[in-house]
């Protein structure tokens, strides 16, 4: 029980700082230096401690759901670079009319973005079919 | 690969619940391995087979080797 409330209150903290530097705010903005380096060991420390109350069943989830998830998720992101390759040539477009970000390093975030979020997604609907196969 | 998990769980009275309290597991795990849509390790199959004293293969039976008979 306290297990469950422990990576209940973990995927929480996690999911909501996640949130929040993804579509909120900069770390310099509201936070010291030291916090960013100081939230990686927390996540790393946190997900070795979430990985080892989970049960077999549901490290199973997780391993098929990221082994599905990531790879369609950047299958998807080749399929589109391929079609670009292809001769559609569409990519150059959406940069030039500045679609993919202001400048090559803000693309460049974008692109990185764009993988991470396919593959949570899908993981995450992998994850949620896997648990109701198995009720 | 079938099992006799459930029949064993009743004939205890233990409820999905507590057995997955005994082998320290959650109950959907439970439930997953009983309705046979979840093999489990070996090492959960030996405790299992620990928990209700027996062997693993009184436990648990491949499917394909009943159907071949």
């Amino acid at each position: 029980m306290r297990a469950n409330r422990l990576k209940t209150a973990f995927l929480i903290v996690c999911f909501s700082v996640g949130l929040y530097f993804g579509f909120v705010g900069d770390w310099p903005m509201l936070f010291p230096s030291w916090a960013a380096p100081a939230f990686l060991v927390f996540l790393i420390v946190g997900s070795v401690a979430y990985w080892r109350v989970l049960d077999e069943t549901a490290r199973e989830a997780h391993k098929f759901s990221w082994y599905w998830g990531s790879s369609i998720g950047v299958a998807l992101v080749i399929s589109v670079w391929l079609l670009d390759r292809s001769g559609l040539n569409f990519i150059q477009s959406l940069a030039d009319a500045g679609t993919l970000g202001a400048d090559p390093s803000e693309a460049f975030t974008n692109g990185a973005y764009t993988i991470l979020i396919l593959q949570t997604v899908i993981y995450a609907f992998v994850w949620g079919g896997w648990w109701l196969r198995m009720r | 690969m079938d099992n006799k998990l459930r029949v064993l769980r009743a004939e205890r009275r233990w409820s999905q619940a507590e057995l997955a309290r005994r082998l320290a597991i959650s109950r959907q795990s439970i439930n997953a391995i009983e309705t046979g849509k979840y093999d489990p390790s070996l090492p959960l199959a030996f405790k299992i087979a620990r928990l209700f004293g027996m062997k693993i293969e009184d436990i648990f039976t491949d499917a394909d080797e009943v159907s071949n008979g």
